[in-house]
This record gives C-alpha cells, structure tokens and sequence, in this order.
C-alpha cells in the first residue's frame, strides 16, 4: 500500500474531503469547473471562497498547495501578457507599441484567477483521494451506463491493474539503467537522435518485461476463473454519508449563487 | 461466444484488459521524462508517452490503442505531475487518440506502416490545432485576436514533429521486440504481424 504513493500525490489524512466519498469530490469538482467559466465580477470571489474552504476543510499543508501551482507560473504570465497587451479599451500605461489597457488588466487578472482556481481545485481532488478510490469511485458513476455499452468494470479493472505496474516498472527501469551503464552506456550526452538513440536499449528490456509480466498476469487471472464484472462482489464497499450530502449542497449554493451574480450584471 | 473456442475467447478477452493496462502504464512512466524541444516553447514539451498506444494498436487494433491512451492519460491526470491539471491530460488524451486509433484501424487492415503512421499524424495535427482553437486556449484565457492564430500555427510543427519521432521510436522497438514476446502477450488469432517487415 506504500508504494502507492509514487503514483498520486495523495496525501493520506481523515480531514473532512478525506471523508468524502469519492463520488461525491468528483461530481462537486465537476460542477465547479463547469460554474468556473461562467462566473463573473464578484462571482469569482464567491469560487475562490469555495476554493479556499476545500483547502481549509481537506487540513492540507498550504505548502503542498502551492508546490502544485508552481509548474503553472510560467503559463499565468503568458495569460497575463495575452490579455493585457492584446485587450483593447482605455490605455492607462504605453511603452511604444505595447498599450496596458484597464480593461486588459482586469480581464488578465480573472484568466488567471480561473486558470488558479482550475488546477487548484483539482488538485485538491487528488491529494484527498487515492488513486485506487477515484478509480472506484469513476466506475461506480460509469456503472449504470454499463448497459448502453459503457466498459465501467473495465476500466476500473485496467486502471488498478496500472497502478499496480508502476511502481514495478519504475524500479525496473532503474535496474535496466544500472545494467546499462554498467556496460559503458551514455544517456546525457550527444544531439537529439543520439539522445533517442541512446534510449532503446532501456525501452526495449522495459517493453520485454512488461510483456512477460501482463502475460504471468493474464494466466493468473485466468486461473482463478476471472470472468469480467458481472456478479463480481468487492472488499470495499462506497457508501454515502451525511458529510456527502453538507459537501454536495455548499457546492450547488455557491453555484448557484455565482449564476445569480451573472445574471445580475 | 460460447462455442468449442470460448476458453480461446476468454483469453483473448482477459488480455485485452492486461495489455492496454500494462502498456499505458509504460505509457505513463514515460510521460514523466519530457524533452525539451529546441525552438518550441516551454509547454510543448516532447515525450515518448504515445509510443506503447502505438504498439497496442499494432497487437489489438483501435479499442487497445484508445485504452492505452486512456490509462496513460487518467494515471497523469491522478499524478498531479502535469503543469496544468486536468487541461493538459485532456489536451494529451485528444492528441493521443487523434494519433494511435487512426493508425491502429489502418495498420491492423493491412495498410503498410508508414501509411497508418502518417494519416495517424495528420490526424493528430488536424484534430489539436481544432481542439486548441475552440477549447484549449479559450480554457487558458487565450482567445481572441491574430494572436491566437500565431500561437495555433506553433501547434501544427509541434505536432507533426511529436507523432513523427513517436512512430520512428515505435517501429525500431517493434522491430527489436523478440517474436514469442507477442506470441506470449497476444494469441495469433488477434495478432498482426508486426515483424512483417523483416
């Protein structure tokens, strides 16, 4: 179970979004990026609020949240550029050809807010899930599409089955590295192609292995008669508490507060 | 299904779960080593994460290489790993199916490799710089304006030169993979040869 970790950020703890079942963080989150495009003015304070209460209800270090907003700097700026350059309206600042525009800037300030509010939010899914909920969590929401021909149970079955292999295959591909070193191999050096090039000999072994292991996997399956998901029982059972439905009404609220605020202006 | 080749079937079946599985996991781990491109921007970024799609398709046809592309692309998703969210897996599970389920359907109904490879690209291409026109950038906040059309012709080299290296990585391991290793993943029934060539 420890080795789980590698995979997700996940962060085990007994938090209020912790607590939440996992189809209900899935169906709040997506209602709240759907809201997200529509808000405006004060609408966005309302979002962030919501935002801020997941990270304070989820008892997330700020730190965490933050490391996960760092790879995003580099895109907020070329939002703010695009919007502040490029919106036309009343010019409060010019440098040459480059007009700021009032209008610009407060347009960039929301994109990025949204585009914050995006990646946070579902970050927060993902640091108070498990990767192995989620997953049952999106087959017990796909399940009753099964019968119009949604494959629920096996994608749940293929994503479980993943999970399991890569902390397996990380460590193989160490050890294939190691091995390849070890015989005067060169990774970090030379153009492009040399480079790709240089990455087959650890492709190849790593493609091999995964091969044999799906096929020891595949028999074994087998042997114990596995037969798809009908009448398949399961050890742990998702049940909906009260949390779930306190979580579910916060998140309509907000949303429907937001949609009141567009219609206002 | 239940004639004298239903244990025959049910193993096709069990292995059409497995392999896409495994392989999206490759596909996955391989995502994690981006490469920098030289003359492309920061977020168009390449790595290898199609390259196992690919080979499912040429082992189980379309279905397999969309799966792979699947796993590959909800397991980045779950990592937190990539710079965007949820934006930037959805934006790679179109690109990925773009490329791997039309080269799968071409290749698995014996058109040559190079063909299925190249519509395969094209497709890719044609559909991202769609996808980015009227969703992606609009979900950055990058919308509007001539701009707009220059940041969505840096998606056509950018694509074109991504599915290409993926296709040239993919043939050269098909053609190192020992033959028993597919004989082993993938009855030959449901087989296509990919050593063909040789």
């Amino acid at each position: 179970m420890m080795r789980q970790a590698v995979i997700g950020q996940f962060i085990p703890g007994n938090s209020f979004l912790h607590r939440l079942d996992p189809r209900t963080k899935i169906t709040a989150l997506t209602l709240y990026v759907i809201i997200l495009f529509f808000a405006v003015g004060w609408g966005y304070a309302a979002m962030a609020g919501l935002a801020l209460l997941g990270v304070v209800a989820g008892r997330l270090p700020l730190r965490y949240i933050l490391e996960g907003l760092r790879p995003l700097v580099f895109l907020l700026i070329i939002t703010m550029a695009f919007q502040v350059f490029l919106t036309p309206g009343t010019v409060i600042w010019h440098l040459g050809i480059l007009k700021v525009t009032r209008e610009g800037l407060v347009q960039g300030l929301y994109m990025a807010l949204r585009l914050l509010l995006l990646v946070m939010t579902t970050s927060l899914l993902t640091l108070t899930t498990s990767p192995i909920a989620l997953t049952d969590g999106l087959e017990s929401m796909m399940r009753p599409f099964a019968r119009l021909g949604v494959p629920a149970h096996e994608f749940a079955m293929m994503m479980t089955i993943a999970l399991r292999f890569i902390p397996t295959l990380i460590e193989e591909a160490d050890k294939i590295m190691k091995a390849q070193m070890a015989r005067g191999a060169e990774f970090s050096s030379g153009g492009l192609t040399a480079r790709a090039r240089s990455l087959l000999p650890i492709l190849v072994p790593l493609f091999v292995g995964a091969f044999r292991r799906a096929d020891e996997l595949a028999l074994a399956m087998e042997a114990r008669c596995y037969r798809g998901g009908e009448g398949r029982t399961r050890m742990r059972q998702l049940k909906v508490h009260a949390v779930d439905f306190v979580a579910l009404a916060v998140t309509v609220g907000v949303a429907a507060l937001v949609w009141r605020l567009r219609r206002g202006v | 299904m239940n004639g004298p080749n239903s244990s025959h079937n049910n193993r096709t079946k069990v292995r059409r779960i497995v392999l896409p599985a495994a392989l999206g996991a490759i596909g996955f781990v391989l995502m994690l080593f981006e490469i920098m491109l030289p003359l492309f921007p920061d977020f168009l970024k390449y790595d290898a994460g199609d390259v196992p799609a690919l080979l499912t398709g040429t082992l189980l046809g379309p279905a397999g290489a969309a799966w792979a592309e699947v796993v590959k692309n909800v397991l980045f998703f779950l990592s937190g790993k990539g710079a965007s969210g949820w934006i930037g897996s959805a934006a790679n599970l179109v690109a990925g199916l773009a490329l791997v389920v039309p080269f799968a359907f071409l290749a698995r109904r014996g058109v040559s490799q190079i063909v299925a490879l190249t519509v395969g690209i094209l497709s890719t291409t044609a559909v991202m710089v769609a996808a980015n026109y009227y969703f992606f950038f609009p979900a950055y906040g990058l919308a509007g304006g001539a701009a707009t059309k220059l940041l969505v012709a840096s998606i056509i080299p950018f694509n074109i030169v991504k599915g290409f290296i993926s296709s040239v990585v993919m043939v050269l391991i098909a053609r190192r993979l020992p033959a028993h290793m597919f004989e082993a993943a993938v009855p030959a029934s449901v087989r296509l040869n990919p050593r063909r060539a040789q």
